[in-house]
């Protein structure tokens, strides 16, 4: 029995070796043939005289003559002669050891060629990614400085027309005339918002801000958006809310009534008669708002993508980028909510936002805020479009705010040095000193009073700057009268 | 004239172009199909260095290798000098460079050397900035922009090395 194994042993060795081609080529010091055991052509080598320099035929000789022990697992010589190659020094002589590696050398090659290939092709992917954030960033610095070169001068439209509509010497058709022009404007506003949020969305640079608000201001706001006469352009607005609906929740109050805004907005478009119905319920610690129309519903095919960007169904007859949407359900996912819809063709649509949100308590919420305490007090605007500082002359006017204007921001340094200023209403983007310059100047030089920083960006990048500046307050232009006086008050109310 | 044998290495990351160097510089050919190195190819040829001396350069052409991989230092041992290669179009393999330059000047000393950043006909497509150029310059590295496809500068580069392996 072990008479056979060793056979087999012995015939296996002897298969192998054949296989391995084995040869053995002793050499001096100086590389030159000594003698050899093997077959010389299994190489392709020549047969070489006594003393005769192997270097051509075998050129890896060169600069290992002072080594002991060399293994070269792959060696590639002389035109497709690939064997692993070993040199070992035994006393005045030594020894190249080949052994055919032809088959390994295949092996490895197929697997290093597949690896190399998949590497390359990671790498240039990575190129590409890189180069896409590039121009990514860049096409966002683009619609954020466009946003910015748009906004101031709408900011200017708004207020004079809001300002016109609101002066009591204007006759009806006047009234409704400055309500247009503010009204366009408005809508031209909405429309370049949505085209940055969009952008910001892509970036997954839009922030939300959860707070405790009180819900009902939510509700009486979009009653006051919607519910009036010329909103709602014959149609009747409903609007309905549930006995179970908490006081306060936490979420975010602009961000959710932008939502609303959105889907409200868009069953105001699209319905010609009937109604528009808004129903607020409380249901398994969600907020279901369910927004109701009796317009024209959406065809089925429409339905799967009408929350993708610049997807719009009966897109001719009607104005809009077709981003509105898109938001919409882009922030609900960020609030912790959906977006859905249901909707027949000739019957209407039911679009019902659900958002997950805690209940709060009502003494999260600063209430009342009192402005007559403030009248008299002095208030710097740091503004270098003209336009804008007029108008937020007048609406601190109003209020019986004494204003002090300066056009750049080493102006305002001056001026907050030798006057007495109860609070800053600063720009952001002021030309030459910055505003945040001017704030982290005035700050650095112990001013402890207020500051409201201004910027037509509505980068949430910009306003982190402008907070971490020094700014008590950020808002985004267009000023709206309202806000700005709240801002105002809420800030001189609380600063100590 | 009497030859001088040198052992050289071309050293770089993967597909830089290390075999389309040395098949350019050994026989004037170039293959656009990339085909990985295994191991190491051996190839010979002989320069006239300021018609004083003739050199036979062995040159190694060592398997690529990137930073997750490490050179088989038995395939480096007796080299003279050795030609650095990176990809202009990859401005990662100028980095791999000085990692292995690095590892050289530690495991062989201080062995003459010339960096070569190759593919300079697609250098519409190279992604290495002005930066990665000037931390090769302000090393004081020999270094040349080559082409293995077009030949510019690959004789130039070995012939730079060579002068360098007689200083």
């Amino acid at each position: 029995m072990s008479e056979h194994i060793e056979k087999i042993a012995e015939n296996l060795y002897a298969l192998t070796a054949r296989k391995m081609k084995p040869l053995i080529v002793a050499i001096d010091d100086d590389n030159s043939f000594v003698s050899h055991y093997g077959e010389l052509s299994d190489y392709k080598l020549p047969q070489f005289e006594k003393g005769q320099s192997c270097v051509e035929e075998l050129p890896f000789l060169v600069g290992l003559e002072d080594e002991t022990y060399v293994t070269l697992p792959i060696v590639n010589f002389n035109d497709d002669n690939v064997s692993s190659v070993n040199i070992i020094r035994i006393n005045s002589n030594r020894y190249v050891i080949l052994l055919e590696a032809v088959d390994e050398h295949q092996r490895e090659q197929q697997v290093t060629q597949s690896s190399n290939e998949t590497k390359l092709l990671y790498q240039k992917l990575q190129q590409l990614t890189q180069q896409l954030e590039i121009a990514n960033q860049t096409k966002s610095r683009f619609i954020s400085g466009m946003s910015h070169e748009f906004r101031t001068p709408i900011s200017s439209i708004l207020g004079y027309s809001n300002l016109l509509a609101r002066n009591n010497s204007l006759n009806v058709d006047e009234v409704q005339q400055a309500r247009a022009i503010e009204r366009n404007a408005q809508y031209l506003l909405s429309l370049i918002d949505n085209v940055l949020e969009h952008a910001q969305l892509e970036a997954d640079k839009l922030t939300v801000s959860i707070a405790p608000f009180l819900l009902n201001d939510l509700i009486v706001n979009i009653g006051l958006m919607f519910g009036s006469d010329e909103q709602s352009d014959g149609l009747t607005f409903n609007l309905e809310t549930s006995e179970s609906l908490p006081e306060v929740i936490y979420s975010d109050q602009i961000r959710l009534q932008q939502i609303l805004i959105n889907i409200i907005g868009n069953a105001f478009k699209y319905t010609e008669e009937g109604f528009v119905t808004v129903n607020f319920d409380w249901l398994d610690e969600e907020l279901v708002v369910k927004v109701t129309d009796s317009g024209p519903g959406i065809p089925i095919e429409y339905q799967a993508n009408i929350f993708q960007a610049y997807s719009r169904y009966n897109s001719g007859s009607k104005k809009g980028a077709g981003l509105g949407l898109n938001i919409s359900a882009q922030l609900a996912e960020k609030l912790q909510g959906k977006l859905e819809l249901k909707s027949q063709l000739g019957k209407g649509s039911v679009f019902t936002l659900m958002l997950k949100a805690k209940v709060g308590s009502s003494d999260s919420i600063i209430k009342d805020i009192d402005i007559s305490k403030n009248q008299a007090k002095k208030v710097l605007v740091v503004e270098d479009d003209e336009d804008l500082v007029e108008i937020l002359k007048i609406y601190l006017d109003e209020y019986g705010y004494k204003t002090i204007i300066a056009d750049s921001g080493e102006v305002a340094l001056q001026k907050c040095e030798t006057e007495a200023i109860d609070l800053v209403l600063l720009d952001m983007q002021l030309p030459k000193l910055s505003g945040v310059e001017v704030v982290r100047n005035l700050r650095s030089s112990q001013f402890k009073t207020p500051i409201i920083g201004m910027t037509a960006s509505s980068n949430n990048e910009d306003k982190v700057k402008a907070l971490e500046a020094g700014c008590d307050e950020f808002l985004s232009k267009p000023i709206q009268h309202t806000s700005l006086l709240s801002a105002i008050n809420n800030i001189l109310n609380h600063h100590v | 004239m009497p030859v001088i044998n040198k052992k050289i290495c071309m050293i770089g990351d993967f597909s830089v172009g290390k075999t389309s160097l040395t098949a350019r510089f050994v026989k004037n050919i170039f293959s656009e199909k990339y085909l990985s190195t295994v191991g190491v190819k051996v190839d010979a040829k002989e320069i006239e260095i300021d018609k004083q001396k003739t050199l036979k350069l062995m040159v190694w052409d060592v398997a690529g290798k990137d930073e997750f991989t490490t050179l088989d230092d038995n395939y480096l041992r007796g080299s003279s000098g050795y030609l650095l290669v990176a990809d202009g179009t990859r401005p990662q393999t100028i980095e791999t460079t000085f990692t292995l330059q690095a590892h050289m000047a530690n495991k062989f000393g201080d062995i003459p050397f010339c960096m070569l950043v190759n593919k300079c006909d697609l250098k519409s497509n190279w992604q290495c900035s002005d930066k990665e150029i000037g931390m090769i310059k302000k090393k004081g590295w020999s270094f040349f922009e080559t082409s293995a496809k077009s030949g510019e500068n690959v004789d130039t580069a070995f012939l730079e090395l060579g002068r360098k392996l007689l200083l």
